[in-house]
């Protein structure tokens, strides 16, 4: 029974109020944006967001390369494991001694790791490649990025189809689920045809060489390396000509020297020398830029011993005693390349070449990584040339110009007195030049020798192992049975699980 | 007060003026009141209003005229018959100022009305005859108090004459009088009072003792934004009334929906103490975004019940379960509404209760697994070295110290590590304290709540401490006007375990050697555990590591919350809130050097490097809304509208420093770190708004219908899927009010109703619309960045480190829901029963991609998930004497099935678990083992397959579940479902005369959990003590065992499978209380003590089960519906005994 009174209107009025204050703008109520990293849409428009992208690439290089040893070194007759590690990384999720012994399943997060970082950096070269092509920028620097992610793209693509055979080819970026479960391999031939095109642009966008702030990025000799390395390993695509001119570049280049002591590669004080066509850059500290290399090659407990920081021993990529016994008397490469740690009855040698570790806090070293070297040039360009014909020449000026450096006697036509011949004392040489520098494997792969050599060699570290298996992993007769089944790795469970379009490698 | 009864007794003999009407009878119904003046509205309300002169001018002015001027200009309320509107007298009065007593009784002179005061009423009356004229106050004058069963008064009691619009209210002391016709019955109410009516009779002074009224307390239910009666609720809401649940031993209350409401899943999947249960209504109805109900805290909408609120405070829950009731939560309503209210006052109460309860945690040994002890120990190592040489061909030495132990007739049972690290008893207490008061009166009533809580854990140096604060005041200030604010702070304190899971404390304490001992000969601590013998696993000394490691977690948590109710015209509200809270959390962890980690050998012996993080969270978050609401009733027919606006906004930072290497391990100074690194990142950054709007209807409270529709905009979706829209409608027939229903029929109360609606789910990150440039994106592995080093300086290297999904849409949930509400006997018994049929679209899931693509996850939408179910509630009540029984059964049955996954993506495996079409969603995932080969036909079976290598006796025999002739991780299948098909609650309360007992029974049937602990206990491999499975292992074909544990170590016989999974049925007795009450006689003797009861309760008293694992309602990952039903070294959930005791003043 009470009428209106004004107060009631003066109430309405506060509503009709309080509504549109809180209601009004709420597109922008309803916009919030992440304030700690930059989106995707607000990146890729200028130079400096160019170069960082581009720089990705290199970081990934970083962290990839910090394991490849395990897939490319390890799996050769050239390195082992310290069968003092324990299940877990023997036999369990990392599989290190399976994957030694050919037994590896597709679980070994081993395997599963490389897959990984590979694709993720040929993401990271698609998707500034995806922008470079509607950004506005430096013309000659965006020629320049181009040709280092494209560079990139082939050498990571190179790495898997080694790795797995046919491998998922991918020149464009993924940006959605559903494309990302459409992903299927490509034959090999495919791959590598991309990779050719990807390195022929590289080749002709990139400097021969950089210096000041840019001194560390590939080069167009780099680039020319890896092109040779592709013409002498993809078997649709061989050939040892154009690798010799590709090779021959370089050395005529005269850019590039061996340098007189073979121990200075691998002092950090010499980074980048004249020897040095592409090396991965680590740099000492705790900001995530530094290697660790020694720390992981340390045999178990010879922490305090062999390294300085802490812990107690990777136990990884421990040479086998087949390695330290192909070393030529008085090779002076042996001593720079391998350590011998003392434990108990048992001396186990180790990696020497990158212990250069000075922080005893933390596991972190200076070293550099080798890509390309010059001497491995010298050793490729001898092989080219005689694989398209024995050649008492210039072949054997490039393996004495090696060898001479290592304190050894000089080869004549007389001692390698056919193609074979030299063939082998080849692979010999660069077996302990390029000694745990992740060539062994590959070279087996691309000479196809492997299985001869990866049997042999298993006979002989049955017989006398280089340390003791451990009783949860005996070695027996299911190890080291070489088939070429073997020769690829197989394809990651976890990947398989996901991927609709991915079929698994054969298996024995 | 006094005498206020002035009988208006002039009579002035009225004729109306017939001059008068002529002279405006061109103006009929248009006669004037003139106020003198607007400034003289109201008047003081005291016994001098009678005489406060008031303007006064009346042209012509009918009855209701003249009564409106009176009212105005008075302050009084008119009571009145509407029938003395149609009394023909015009009244005019010139201009003049007179009192208002002057006024009436000139106003009585001219006609039949007759005037009473009664309080702040003016009761109007017609004199029907001269005899009565003449008598019209011949009243009688009642007084006395109004007081509650606790001798308390009540203020602002209503006190009526029974049939008549006579009444008054009783003052703040409860005290009232009232002047009253003869013969009348008094009418003495209260709300939430059984009202009660007194015969006057010749009395003076009539006291009244009201008692509280169970029933009518229950009349209204909470509901979204808004209250509603519950005999016209029409859609499927559960409550939990609290107020009986006071000095239970619980620290979280999450826990005290545990049984107590159907459709409802609490789990205590894990016993460290703070660590909340997980909650789920009707299902998971999503794949892995949010699961959880959304809770409202008194309106506020904070998500996930904060632990920092004490369950003591709590008044009541409610829980909306289907569509139809949550739908106007929008986006937030697929997995249900919790509605918290919070302690409050009632009018006139005056009252302070202290709670306390203290007590011990234990953890029954029968609930613990069984390890070797020393004896056992050594023979199966011996054993173990002797078959692993025979299968092998080597020969290993079995190392001396076991043969020792076997040498050694009194060597005992050795160091039992589970008993030295679980703490119970006095070394693990509980206690609680609680001090509420509450007051008011009509205009103001508040209510403040104090709480301590101190909880010790079960594993050592874990505790959890809880100081809490609240007020909430509610106000009513005139008729049109009332507010209420509340303010709650927190502050919380756990220190929590420094590690659990594989490798954690309650491993350690299963596997470490019996042959070891925690102490050294002095009785010191040593720090670490060397494997017995090389080769053997060495662990620090979990006793050790509890001891200096810290990981403590502080927050404080503020709430605030303001809300107005303006009455714009009768039955129309304005009800705008606003409400905040801010929550900041630190967390501190310190890894001594001294801590070693768990190597073979000396690998991980100390000293290693010291390292310690600080994390600190922050969280502002601020809503309002705006609600109108207006309820209008014409006939039989009534309306409720209700129109609403909210906006809320939340924003919160992280940030922390991780660092490494301190000079020693007594001061942790982050600047002397050798290594740090520190950032700062988004914590929570989103915001919301919604309009939405309800209406319901009803006819004759019958045929009952509501209709629900929110539209909500979320930041956290791009530009094309920002908005959704949530409709619901639910119908009702309440059959028991249709005329042809039987009046005395045993089921008095039967209503059928059913709702569908649509809501929706946004619980995904803040951000995953966008993709991410970044440069370090992990500051736990700096190694793994994209930065890089050119020409020996650092340059920065930014990449695209996720998948931006700005397509991303809301998953929407569609629910059915059916039910029946029957109240038998008079409402002695009440049932429920609801079938639902949930349907989850666009399910949000953050999926594994094929790394190929360079990214890891996406967040997409798919697959569609089915929950079906009933949800029955059965409650009681039965009284004889003095013998009262209350019991409150429900069940609820759920079956929740993935019904569509698209086509790339069949399958979703993440750890232990899968989903797919056709299996419940999470399905726990493994091998399937069928055995263990024990013949030489088994193992010359080409179809028999053992894992790659361990085809040989004793081996398992593996399922190649592909059918491509090797085992591998293709081959793992769906080995058990984790959703429990049954869940159950049962609780009984019994009274007689001043003892309590209420006993609640809780249960969980027809699922699995993988105990993954065996992973570790079945593990010899691992070389440290195993399960005591192992006497009954695999040992030879003349000695299979008993078919569970294998031959020693073959490879592959640590993954899960269908080994790992058990039964997780059972019913707990979770909670005893029994309670006394000391009579009201003793207490009455005391002057200040008004009430005083002692309780002693168990939780988790007793449990019936199969599982061996410590915890059936295990899930390691919590509720992330992709990851349940997994035990892998859960912190076990305690025995908490307790006595307690609550004082009244």
């Amino acid at each position: 029974m009470r009428k209106y009174t004004i107060k009631s209107n003066i109430q309405i009025g506060f509503f009709v109020l309080a509504l549109i204050f809180g209601s009004g703008c709420s597109e922008d109520f309803l916009t919030v944006t992440p304030n700690h990293y930059t989106t995707e849409a607000d990146f890729y428009q200028t130079d400096d967001d160019f170069i960082q992208a581009t720089n990705a690439v290199y970081g990934d290089l970083q962290t990839f390369t910090l394991s490849a040893h395990v897939l490319q070194e390890g799996r050769s007759d050239n390195t082992t494991y310290d069968n003092e590690n324990d299940q877990g990384s023997l036999g369990g999720a990392a599989q290190l001694g399976f994957l030694d012994q050919f037994k590896e399943t597709s679980d070994a997060n081993s395997i599963a790791g490389p897959w990984n970082s590979i694709y993720n950096a040929i993401k990271d070269c698609n998707v500034p490649l995806y922008h470079l092509e509607t950004a506005v920028i430096d013309p000659d620097l965006a020629r320049r990025l181009e040709g280092e992610l494209r560079f990139f793209r082939a050498y990571f693509h190179f790495i898997a189809v080694q790795y797995w055979g046919d491998v998922p080819l991918l020149l464009e970026p993924i940006t959605t689920a559903e494309q990302a479960f459409a992903i299927k391999r490509s034959p090999v031939s495919e791959v590598y045809q991309s990779i050719i095109t990807d390195v022929q642009f590289a080749i002709s966008s990139l400097d021969p060489s950089y210096t000041g702030s840019n001194k560390g990025r590939v080069t167009s000799f780099a680039a020319k390396m890896l092109l040779a390395k592709v013409y002498m390993t993809s078997t649709d695509n061989r050939d040892y000509g154009l690798a010799q001119r590709e090779l021959e570049d370089i050395v005529n280049s005269g850019l590039f020297e061996i340098l007189p002591s073979y121990a200075d590669l691998f002092d950090p004080a010499m980074k980048n020398s004249k020897e040095s066509i592409f090396e991965v850059q680590y740099l000492d500290g705790t900001a995530g830029e530094a290697s660790n290399f020694i720390y992981q090659f340390a045999p178990v407990g010879s922490g305090g011993t062999v390294f300085l920081g802490p812990g107690n021993g990777g136990g990884r990529n421990i040479p086998t005693l087949d390695m330290v016994n192909t070393y030529e008397v008085n090779d002076l490469r042996k001593d720079v390349s391998i350590g011998f740690f003392d434990r108990g009855p048992l001396s186990v040698p180790f990696v020497k070449k990158y212990d250069n570790d000075v922080d005893p806090d933390f596991a972190t070293t200076p070293d550099n990584w080798p890509i390309y070297r010059y001497a491995d040039v010298l050793l490729l360009l001898a092989e080219a040339i005689n694989e398209q014909g024995y050649d008492t020449g210039l072949p054997f000026t490039y393996l004495n110009e090696i060898r001479s450096r290592a304190n050894l006697p000089d080869l004549t036509p007389a001692d390698l007195p056919d193609q074979d011949a030299f063939r082998t004392a080849i692979a010999h040489e660069r077996r302990v030049e390029l000694a745990f520098e992740n060539h062994r494997w590959f070279d087996l792969l691309r000479t196809g020798k492997a299985i001869e050599v990866m049997s042999a060699y298993g006979q002989v570290e049955l017989a006398n192992p280089t340390t003791p298996p451990p009783n949860f992993l005996p070695y027996d007769e299911t190890c080291w049975v070489m088939t070429p089944n073997k020769l690829l790795y197989q394809i990651p469970s976890g990947e398989l699980n996901l991927a609709p379009f991915i079929e698994q490698n054969p298996t024995d | 007060m006094e005498k206020c009864l002035q009988s208006l007794r002039t009579k002035i003999g009225i004729s109306l003026s017939g001059m008068i009407t002529l002279l405006f009878l061109t103006s009929v119904g248009f006669s004037q009141v003139n106020l003198a003046s607007v400034g003289e509205f109201s008047f003081p309300r005291t016994q001098h209003q009678l005489d406060v002169l008031i303007d006064i001018e009346l042209v012509n002015a009918n009855v209701g005229e003249v009564l409106d001027v009176i009212e105005r200009k008075s302050g009084f309320n008119l009571v009145y018959d509407k029938s003395i509107l149609s009394h023909k007298a015009l009244f005019t009065m010139e201009a003049q100022k007179i009192s208002l007593y002057e006024f009436l009784q000139k106003i009585s002179s001219q006609s039949a009305l007759r005037f009473k005061q009664v309080n702040n009423n003016l009761n109007v009356t017609v004199v029907e005859s001269d005899r009565e004229r003449l008598n019209a106050i011949e009243d009688i004058r009642v007084t006395g108090s109004v007081v509650d069963e606790n001798g308390e008064p009540l203020p602002g009691a209503t006190v009526s004459v029974l049939g008549t619009s006579i009444g008054t209210v009783t003052d703040i002391d409860g005290q009232y009088s009232l002047n009253v016709p003869e013969e009348s019955t008094l009418v003495f109410s209260y709300i939430g009072y059984e009202s009660k009516s007194i015969v006057v009779g010749m009395q003076n002074t009539i006291n009244v003792t009201l008692s509280e009224d169970q029933s009518s307390l229950d009349e209204v239910i909470v509901t979204g934004y808004g209250t509603q009666e519950r005999a016209k609720v029409t859609s499927a809401i559960s409550e939990v009334n609290t107020s009986e649940l006071k000095s239970l031993p619980l620290s979280q209350p999450g826990q005290l929906l545990q049984g107590r409401a159907s459709g409802i899943t609490v789990r205590d999947n894990n016993g460290a103490p703070g660590s909340t249960p997980s909650i789920q209504v009707r299902g998971l109805s999503s794949i892995n975004a949010g699961v959880s109900p959304l809770v409202v805290i008194d309106g506020n909408p904070v998500g996930d019940i904060p632990s920092s609120l004490s369950a003591n405070d709590i008044q009541k829950i409610t829980v909306l379960k289907d569509a139809a009731s949550t739908s106007i939560y929008g986006a937030r309503g697929s997995n249900g509404v919790v509605l918290i209210e919070t302690v409050r006052a009632k009018e006139a109460q005056g009252q302070v209760e202290y709670t306390l309860s203290g007590g011990y945690n234990y953890l029954p040994q029968n609930w613990r697994p069984t390890f070797l002890n020393a004896q056992q120990y050594a023979q199966y190592n011996v054993e173990r070295i002797q078959e692993l040489n025979a299968r092998n061909n080597t020969s290993n030495p079995v190392p001396q110290i076991y043969l020792d132990v076997l040498a050694d007739p009194n060597y005992g049972p050795g160091t039992n590590w589970q008993d030295e690290v679980i703490q119970e008893g006095s070394d693990a207490q509980f206690q609680s304290h609680n001090l509420t008061y509450r007051g008011g009166n009509e205009k103001l009533r508040g209510a403040v709540s104090a709480g301590y809580l101190d909880q010790d854990g079960l594993l050592p140096n874990t505790n959890f401490k809880r100081y809490s604060l609240r007020t909430n005041v509610d106000g009513k200030f005139n008729n049109w006007l009332s507010a209420g604010a509340n303010l709650s702070v927190s502050h919380t304190e756990s220190n929590e375990t420094p590690e659990l899971g594989p490798r954690g404390i309650s491993m350690t304490a299963m596997t470490l050697s019996p042959l070891k001992s925690p102490y050294d000969e002095n009785g010191e601590l040593v720090p670490y555990i060397d494997g017995d013998s090389p080769g053997y696993f060495s662990f620090a000394n979990p006793l050790f590591k509890s001891k200096v490691t810290k990981d403590q977690t502080i927050s404080r948590d503020i709430y605030a919350g303001m809300n107005l109710d303006i009455k714009i015209i009768e039955g129309l509200h304005f009800r705008p809130r606003v409400y905040s809270r801010l929550l900041t959390t630190t967390n501190n962890v310190f890894i001594p050097t001294t801590v070693g980690r768990p190597a073979i050998g000396n690998g991980g012996r100390p000293p290693l490097t010291n390292r310690a993080s600080n994390v600190n969270y922050d969280i502002t978050n601020w809503g309002i809304d705006n609600l109108l609401s207006y309820e209008k009733m014409i006939g039989k027919h009534s309306f409720g509208v209700l129109l609403g606006y909210t906006s809320q906004k939340q924003s919160g930072e992280t940030s922390s420093i991780n660092a490494s290497n301190f000079p020693n391990d007594n001061n942790i100074n982050f600047l002397e770190a050798s290594q740090v690194s520190a950032a700062v990142t988004d914590r929570s950054n989103w915001a919301l708004a919604a309009l939405f709007g309800r209406l319901n209807y009803d006819f004759n409270g019958k045929y009952l219908a509501e209709v629900n529709f929110r539209r909500e905009g979320s930041s956290r979706f791009g530009a094309k899927n920002k908005y959704g829209n949530f409709p619901s409608a639910s119908v009702g027939w309440r059959v028991s009010e249709e005329s042809f229903y039987p009046k005395d029929f045993f089921i008095n109360e039967l209503k059928i109703r059913s709702s569908y609606g649509i809501t929706g789910n946004s619980a995904i990150g803040d951000f995953d619309q966008y993709g991410q440039i970044l440069s370090i994106p992990n500051l736990n592995n700096l190694n793994n960045n994209y930065n890089y080093v050119l020409n020996n300086a650092i340059v920065n290297g930014k990449s695209l480190a996720s998948l931006g999904s700005e397509n991303l849409k809301w998953e929407t949930s569609k629910q059915f829901d059916i039910g029946l509400s029957l109240g038998f006997f008079d409402d002695q018994f009440g049932l429920k029963v609801d079938y639902y049929e949930k349907t989850t679209e666009d399910m949000l899931f953050n999926v594994s991609v094929p790394q190929a693509s360079g990214f890891s996850s996406s967040r997409i939408n798919i697959g569609e998930m089915l929950n079906k179910g009933w949800d029955f509630e059965a409650v009681g009540t039965h009284q004889v004497n003095n013998f009262r029984w209350n019991g409150n059964l429900n069940v609820s049955l759920l079956r929740n099935v993935v019904t569509s996954m698209p086509e790339q993506i069949e399958r979703i495996t993440i750890g232990d678990n899968i989903t797919e079409e056709g299996l419940p969603v999470g399905s726990l995932w493994g091998y399937q083992i069928d055995g263990i080969f024990n013949t030489r036909e088994q193992l010359d079976n080409p179809d028999l397959y053992g894992y790659p290598g361990a085809k040989d006796f004793g081996g398992y025999i593996y399922r190649d579940v592909n059918d491509d002739g090797i085992i591998n991780a293709q081959d793992k299948t769906n080995i058990g479902n984790p959703h429990p098909r049954t869940v159950l609650g049962f609780n009984n309360q019994f009274n007689y005369k001043n003892l309590s007992l209420s006993i609640l029974m809780t249960g969980s049937f027809g699922y699995q959990i993988a105990n993954a602990l065996y992973e570790a206990s079945y593990n010899e491999v691992g070389r440290w003590n195993v399960d005591e499975a192992f006497l009954t292992r695999w040992k030879s074909p003349e000695n299979p065992g008993a078919g569970r544990i294998p031959a020693i170590y073959y490879p592959g016989q640590h993954f899960v499978s269908n080994v790992y999974v058990e039964d997780g049925d059972h019913l707990w007795i979770k909670n005893v209380t029994l309670g006394y009450q000391l009579p009201a006689s003793l207490v009455d003797r005391t002057e200040f003590i008004s009430n005083v009861r002692f309780t002693l309760s168990a939780q988790n008293l007793f449990k019936v089960t199969n599982y061996t694992g410590y915890n059936p309602e295990v899930s390691q990952n919590g509720g992330t519906p992709s990851r349940i039903g997994v035990d892998n070294f859960a912190y076990p959930v305690p025995r908490t005994v307790t006595i307690g005791a609550s004082i009244t003043l």
